[in-house]
């Protein structure tokens, strides 16, 4: 009796962790539903020290949702450690719409370095400003990838340390993000369709993921429960055994 | 005589209905693999899998005419290569890969495609692609191609097939060829658990462990001979534990002999099943001389295949090349400590292993970084079980000794084989260049999940328990690679 109930609770146990590890991978996808723009181009190009002044980029937001900025740093001597403030501002690059400050003793040049905020609804066709600041103790000191600018509409202007760099643009990509799931999956296939023969686009790509995930959740849930003709010790093929 | 009343069989619909069942659950692990595995290769962009161009170019080097009436280019293979212009692939690889952007993504793991001048669900370079603007054809010599093999043979034939088709299509159908040899693989796997008497259920169980490794899923969508490697594999395990089961019949000798052949053909690592075909060999010619039976037609078959076998083996370049028979033992002994302090290392055992279960080194996450932590003390309670198992009186739910010996001597084997031929580049080169990546011991998948969760039986000593063990596996395996597509690869290419 006892161990027919923990067959049970196993059981319900094991059906209940279905959904919710798969609410766990899905939710992560969710929140990093966000777009790039990826006519800004992140390339390795010149690598300009951060100095007195900092970073003042301008930029002109091309859709609603802007949530994210990504930023290529160029491998920084930072042993010694500093305080490094990325900030999105106004246009006139006074007011602080939103601010990321920590002490760092690494900078990582092999990624980008993310500034992410509660998405700007309205943000198409305005200006912002991004400006990076960097103090550092003792010998540090931290750069930024500057690459041509092919933009320059939408890539106002740049000044570091107090330079205007007329032509050149900070190695940077705004993120944006819409508030429907059902918009975001939709450009996510989009996406995903770009390259692919026409049997792995749009309806057969979205077909193949909501099949396949589909079967194996079926199969999951019918391997929890056994029926006694997949237990049973059948040897059906009645071969012989060794001697 | 036996007079006891037979049971009443039971009625025809239920027999009918329990068959379909067996079966349906069986297809449906079949198509849930086959199903996530082609959305997976349409997820992995064009060439992004593991030396994708070159097994690409290998193929269409053999579909394309043997006489080379076009010009062609001579160009040594450059040291450093950065982009696919500097490799000696054919025309249409290097145009295609640069008008799909493929540099740009390879170039960092922050770079992707540029998606914002698309129109709608084609790239913006989309239709140059579809014209056909580049010619399938190798100019560059000489080309710089794997060693051809049975795998990039079916795959030319997909690419003669499907020749009127631009790149994207025969380059894909070819994604989906490597998905099916997975599929066969996972059918493979549920027939060794069968083999090992293990219950329908349990043997579904061990397939679909199978079938939701992430590194397995993500490898079988690629173009590459690991591919066939792997279900070959598979289908020599199965017909080694049916020759110890049953004896070697014609059956289970064709399934060795034809395995041995496919693997063989397909990619060196295969070589490894030799000695183990040849150890079977030994071990059913020594249990016939124990039959008091034509002892003299078995000694004299056991010294043939003996001495045939060993002069094969010793004569063949691939293991000359790999078994340092020409060295001292001083060098030897030199060679091996300077290999194994830089080969055989916590951190580099690490890696293989976080590679193997499908850490992509991509992003951070914890469960990426940790996953060794976890699955290490696992294994290790596993190989404690099999002790276990082998010196005590096994459960009789547990397969026969002997057949897990044999599951055993083959993770030896692969291990040694793999070893053994990095140390013989290691030799060559001084460096580490062809490494142990996880995914090449993918070819005892099986095998490996077996021998865990036999461990595993050993100590619980409950078929009910070890059945739970291994569904709350399978959902776990599942979670894992479905994060790994949605949150890791998806976002990685694409956002």
């Amino acid at each position: 009796m006892m161990s027919r109930i923990l067959i049970h609770i196993t059981r319900a146990a094991l059906i209940v962790s279905i959904p919710v590890l798969l609410w766990l991978a899905v939710s992560h996808l969710s929140q990093s539903l966000i777009f790039p723009d990826t006519r800004f181009a992140l390339e390795k190009d010149d690598k300009v020290k951060i100095g007195m002044g900092g970073v003042e980029q301008r930029f002109r937001a091309r859709e609603n949702g802007l949530t994210k900025i990504d930023i290529l740093f160029g491998g920084s001597k930072v042993k010694d450690g500093g305080d490094l403030s990325i900030a999105l501002r106004d246009e006139r690059c006074e007011t602080i719409l939103t601010e990321r400050k920590e002490f760092v003793t690494s900078i990582n040049s092999g990624d980008t370095t993310a500034l992410s905020f509660a998405a700007i609804p309205d943000s198409s066709g305005k200006n912002f400003c991004l400006t990076i600041h960097f103090e550092p103790k003792g010998e540090s000191e931290a750069t930024v990838f500057v690459v041509e600018n092919t933009i320059p509409e939408e890539k106002i202007s740049l000044r570091i340390s107090m330079k205007d760099r007329p032509g050149q643009s900070l190695a940077f990509r705004p993120f944006y993000g819409s508030t429907s799931l059902e918009q975001n999956f939709s450009e996510l296939n989009r996406r995903i369709s770009h390259y692919k023969p026409w049997f792995l686009k749009h309806h057969f790509l979205s077909a193949c993921f909501i099949f396949g995930s589909g079967a194996s959740i079926l199969f999951l849930i019918l391997a929890i429960f056994p029926r006694k003709c997949l237990t049973h010790d059948s040897n059906g093929d009645t071969t012989r055994r060794s001697s | 005589m036996d007079i006891s009343p037979k049971p009443p069989k039971a009625p025809r619909k239920t027999r009918m209905g329990a068959v379909f069942f067996e079966n349906a659950l069986l297809f449906l692990l079949l198509d849930a693999f086959f199903l996530k595995g082609v959305f997976l290769a349409a997820l992995f962009p064009l060439f992004t899998g593991q030396d994708e161009a070159r097994h690409y170019n290998t193929i269409q080097y053999i579909a394309e005419p043997f006489e080379k009436t076009w010009p062609m280019e001579p160009r040594a293979h450059k040291e450093n290569k950065n982009e696919l212009l500097d490799y000696n692939f054919s025309q249409e690889i290097i145009g295609v890969g640069q008008a799909a952007e493929v540099d740009a993504i390879r170039g960092g793991i922050f770079r992707t495609a540029d998606f914002s001048s698309g129109k709608g669900y084609d790239g913006k370079n989309e239709n140059t692609i579809r014209e056909k603007s580049w010619q399938p054809r190798n100019t560059y010599s000489p080309p710089d191609i794997a060693t051809p093999g049975l795998y990039h043979r079916l795959g030319a034939f997909f690419e003669w097939a499907l020749s009127g088709h631009d790149l994207l299509v025969r380059f894909y159908a070819i994604r989906i060829m490597s998905v099916a040899l997975g599929t066969v693989a996972i059918f493979l796997a549920f027939m060794i658990a069968r083999a090992l008497r293990f219950d329908r259920h349990i043997s579904l169980l061990f397939a679909a462990l199978v079938a939701f490794q992430p590194k397995f899923s993500m490898y079988t969508t690629n173009i590459n001979y690991d591919a066939l490697l792997i279900p070959t594999f598979f289908l020599f395990t199965l017909g080694g534990i049916l020759s110890l089961r049953d004896g070697l019949t014609l059956r289970n000798g064709a399934i060795l002999l034809v395995s041995t052949i496919l693997g063989v053909l397909t990619k060196q690592t295969a070589f490894i099943l030799l000695p183990v075909l040849f150890i079977l060999l030994s071990f059913h010619l020594l249990r016939h001389l124990s039959q008091k039976r034509s002892r003299f037609l078995s000694f004299t078959l056991f010294f043939l295949v003996l001495i045939g076998g060993l002069s094969f083996l010793a004569s063949h370049p691939t293991v000359k090349n790999i078994f340092p028979t020409h060295l001292s033992r001083t060098e030897i002994l030199t060679s091996f400590e300077k290999y194994r302090s830089e080969s055989l290392t916590p951190g580099r055992l690490a890696l293989s292993s976080r590679t193997y279960w499908g850490a992509l080194g991509w992003n951070e996450d914890i469960i990426s970084r940790r996953l060794t932590d976890v699955l290490w003390p696992i294994e290790g309670l596993a190989a404690i079980g099999l002790l276990i198992f082998f010196i005590f009186k096994k459960p009789e739910f547990l397969p026969e000794k002997r057949l897990v010996a044999f599951l055993v001597l083959m993770i030896l084997a692969l291990q040694l084989g793999i070893r053994a031929a990095d140390w013989s580049i290691f030799r060559l080169t001084g460096a580490l260049d062809l490494g142990a990546p996880g995914r090449y011991f993918l070819p005892n998948l099986a095998t490996h999940f077996l021998l865990v969760f036999i461990g595993f039986g050993a100590l619980v000593r409950s078929r009910e328990f070890l059945r739970h063990l291994l569904v709350a596996s399978v959902i776990l395996f599942f979670a894992f690679s479905f994060y790994l597509t949605v949150s890791v690869v998806a976002p990685r290419f694409y956002l």
